[in-house]
């Protein structure tokens, strides 16, 4: 899985997933910052709690999707061919 | 993969591309993962002090309405993430002078990325305080200062 090439950046798949996380988390960004804008407005003319609640719920989405959701494809298990590795001395046994 | 930025501004700015785009040197989700090419060695190290360009943003907002509240909450929490990056980044070696002392010495600051991860989190919760007025639910009544950035009542 992992490739610890020394021209990976040069790998033209390397580089479509970066290109397209960069612009997830700057869309992110932008729209977070819209959100604040939202809030701030909110608040500014209304005090009910439930028109300042979309915006803060907008944000803790938002959040997620800069953290979290990097981590959406990350598989912690250990390849059974790791855990239990055959060796040749093993295979002999 | 040589990592352009650690030869200009080594120190205090090293991998702080990273901060932005956490995966460009890539991570265990993705199909690569170059973290050697930094100067850490893992992921983790790498990356463990991400929390994202909008939670900084908030924090930012929130160390401002701090200030401007002088709130002892959010000056606490303001000097640790003064004191980490310090200690971190060994500016004016402080961490050197502080590695003499016993025991101080066995600590990795590598390893303290939480410290600051909580620290700028109840930051970014300060700054959407803020932007909150104060008899909102959950708003914190602007007992003192200039009543956050909302003009709100105080």
């Amino acid at each position: 899985m992992a490739t610890n090439a020394p021209d990976v950046a040069a790998n033209s798949t390397v580089q479509r997933i970066l290109a397209t996380e960069i612009v997830w988390l700057t869309t992110l960004l932008v729209l977070a910052l819209a959100c604040v804008l939202w809030l701030a407005q909110t608040a500014s003319t209304s005090e009910s709690g439930h028109r300042l609640l979309l915006p803060q719920l907008a944000l803790v989405i938002l959040i997620f999707g800069q953290t979290g959701w990097l981590l959406r494809d990350f598989n912690p298990s250990i390849d059974p061919r790791h855990f239990y590795p055959l060796t040749p001395a093993l295979k002999e046994i | 993969m040589k990592v352009p930025w650690t030869g200009i501004w080594s120190g205090f700015t090293t991998l702080s591309a990273l901060q932005a785009f956490p995966d460009l040197l890539g991570s265990p989700a993705l199909p690569f993962t170059n973290c050697r090419a930094s100067s850490q060695s893992n992921y983790i190290e790498t990356n463990g002090v991400y929390v994202g360009l909008i939670v900084i943003f908030l924090a930012g907002l929130g160390a401002f309405a701090s200030i401007a509240r002088r709130s002892l909450l959010g000056w606490f929490f303001v000097g640790v993430v003064v004191a980490w990056v310090a200690v971190y980044h060994d500016l004016l070696g402080l961490w050197s002078a502080l590695t003499h002392l016993p025991l101080v010495g066995l600590l990795l600051p590598t390893r303290s990325c939480q410290v600051v991860v909580f620290a700028l989190s109840v930051l970014a919760a300060v700054g959407v305080d803020a932007l909150l007025p104060a008899s909102a639910p959950g708003g914190l009544p602007r007992s003192r200062g200039s009543g956050g950035l909302d003009d709100g009542p105080s």
